[in-house]
């Protein structure tokens, strides 16, 4: 086994469900055996990376910086399984929920190509194939978002395209700019070199990767597109774009200013602080207004996301460490949200708060069910959230706007899912809901099994502590250099 | 001089393009797309060196390539994006001529959803 496989799976499994295109039987069920082989790599990924802190492979036998380096340290490692674990999830998820009409148009080699951009993008070790991935990303997630060619779906489509692909020339032009600078690309040796460049080149660099990686993140000003895409295509390809695609972003963001670049950071930390509180107040005012379950997410997406920056913000090894267990957490819960509010959409053909109630008296199964990610994603001790938001909160007395942003968050959230709580599931039915048939078991069983993944995190997070804390070890030069405690 | 030339086009090419990016009319959109396209691919040209008739090749004999030179890399970086750019302006095409046929317009601002959409219009159940 090799750090390429986790790359390596999916790419294959596109290649081979893209040659099963007129063969429309089983495919289904490849998806799901190809994922589960993704997964696995994920998982001994993790493990040997656990066991010996760094896995490295270079392409071809092509010594860095000359070739290019796949190098998976225990912060990227750890998100590389979440993310094939998360797509196992979704691929269980579709085998019930997506329509012939998608899966004639190439929804599995599509989803398969996403998911291997995002394992490239977190695995690799050279920026410009970081842009690779990025554009694989883009690419695929495009059409994932546009498939089926709903009205509302190309309007979210446009909504997604356009600041998207603004930020990859953004991407571009910075690697322009730092290869005339530095004339490398592999990170490793960025990162020796940023510091010895002219300062304002330097700085410029910073923040041209900040503005494109921050578009791709959803931070203030660039968010408007998420809330105006996420909620148009099926729930399986808004649940894996929640749950991943902006922490792809974030991922890029700590891995430039933190790794390859932290010299400059004093330049961009300042504005970088203002962005991150405005990210958050907006995100979350914005939950409040809508009705619709999705964009309520979508707002609270956004809301959230930047609590994944404190660790830059506040450079110290608690603070990085909470921030990237946050970020962990996250992803299981808003996919896990998603998910139930499919399962949802299924029971009552609506995802508008309006038109949705009594479903405790209903399914209280799956109250039950959505009620842990759902105080999880508020942080109601002892769910998961409430662990790593208490070590933010204590890292965060350094910068107190933060520490109040996070207060504020806190209870906005509280009260907007408080608001679609009460509406959804306490009152009393308001429309007479469609009778359908049970929910698929395909469709529940990854809903449930995150929900059972977050409940155990809640009850055993020292584990999981202990390996955020170890990858915030890495970006012991980070701190240094900033002034931070370790 | 000639980089100076090269950075003065560029910046001219990053302008119209955000400006043409900014309008509301989507074939202007895709115009901007591609002059910043331009744009980006003229950026990394001139930061990999701009030399004339100098192939970055090692003379015989000889162990390291002398300067003057353009670094190949550069080339080869804009080469890669080229083809992504490529294929990113053929499915943006594609993407604006659907929505022009769904919904009628090729205005920007008919892309935003009326705020009090009718909540009885039923969800698919994906």
């Amino acid at each position: 086994m090799s750090v390429i496989f986790v790359v390596l799976i999916p790419l294959l499994m596109a290649a081979i469900l893209v040659s099963l295109w007129n063969v429309p039987k089983g495919r289904k069920v490849i998806a799901i055996i190809g994922s589960g082989a993704h997964a696995l790599a994920g998982a001994w990924l993790l493990t040997t990376v656990i066991q010996s802190g760094l896995v490295t492979k270079n392409i071809s036998g092509w010594i860095p910086p000359f070739g290019i380096e796949f190098r998976a340290d225990l912060f990227s490692a750890t998100l590389v399984a979440l993310a094939s674990f998360i797509g196992l999830c979704v691929t269980i998820y579709v085998h019930s929920n997506i329509d012939d009409e998608r899966t004639n148009f190439g929804f599995h080699p599509l989803f398969f190509v996403l998911l291997g951009g995002i394992s490239g993008a977190f695995v690799t070790a050279d920026l410009f194939n970081m842009f690779v991935w990025f554009e694989c990303i883009l690419l695929s997630s495009f059409v994932l978002l546009g498939l089926g060619g709903e009205k509302k779906q190309l309007r979210g489509s446009l909504n997604y395209v356009i600041p998207n692909l603004f930020s990859s020339m953004l991407f571009l032009t910075g690697l322009g700019l730092i290869y005339g600078a530095t004339g490398t690309l592999n990170m490793a040796q960025l990162a020796e070199r940023t510091a010895q460049i002219n300062p304002s080149t330097a700085a410029l660099v910073t923040v041209v990767f900040v503005i494109a990686f921050g578009l791709k993140a959803a931070l203030f000003p660039f968010f408007s597109w998420l809330p105006n895409s996420y909620h148009t295509p099926p729930t399986a390809v808004a649940a894996l774009f929640a749950g991943l695609l902006t922490k792809v972003g974030i991922y890029a963001i700590i891995r430039f200013v933190g790794t390859i670049a932290p010299t400059t950071a004093s330049a961009v930390l300042p504005i970088l602080t203002i962005v991150c509180v405005l990210t958050i107040v907006i995100g979350s005012i914005g939950a409040l207004a809508h009705t619709s379950l999705r964009k309520i997410l979508g707002y609270l997406l956004i809301g959230h996301i930047a609590f994944m920056l404190l660790g830059l913000i506040v450079p110290s090894q608690a603070s990085m460490a909470a921030a990237y267990f946050y970020m962990l957490n996250h992803i299981l819960v808003i996919t896990c949200l998603f998910f139930f509010v499919g399962i949802i959409q299924w029971h009552t053909g609506q995802i508008d708060i309006r038109k949705i109630g009594g479903l405790q008296a209903k399914y209280p199964a799956l109250a039950i069910g959505m009620a842990i990610p759902t105080l999880s994603l508020i942080g109601i001790p002892p769910f998961s959230g409430f662990w790593p938001k208490i070590g933010l909160l204590q890292a965060a007395t350094d910068s107190p706007i933060f520490f109040a942003s996070i207060i504020f968050s806190s209870f906005l959230t509280l009260l907007a899912m408080a608001k679609v709580w009460m509406t959804i599931f306490w009152r009393a039915e308001v429309t007479e809901a469609p009778e359908m048939p049970p929910c698929p078991t395909t469709k529940a069983l990854p809903a449930y099994l995150l929900a059972a993944v977050i409940l155990l995190i809640s009850v055993f997070p020292a584990p999981i502590a202990d390996l955020t804390n170890r990858a915030a070890k890495e970006f012991a030069p980070y701190f240094q250099i900033n002034g931070g405690d370790q | 001089m000639t980089e100076l030339a090269v950075a003065i086009l560029t910046g001219i090419l990053f302008t119209t393009g955000v400006y043409l990016l900014l309008e509301r009319t989507m074939i202007k959109f895709l115009i901007g797309l591609v002059l910043l396209g331009n744009a980006t691919n003229l950026v990394v040209f001139t930061c990999a060196r701009l030399v004339r008739g100098a192939p970055p090749i090692i003379p015989k004999g000889e162990k390291v390539l002398q300067p003057p030179f353009a670094d190949p890399l550069g080339q080869a970086l804009i080469l890669t994006a080229i083809v992504i750019s490529f294929g990113v302006l053929a499915f943006s095409m594609m993407l604006i001529r659907r929505t022009y046929d769904a919904i009628g317009s090729d205005d920007v601002e008919d892309l935003i959803e009326p705020l009090s959409q009718d909540p009885t219009e039923p969800e698919s159940a994906l």
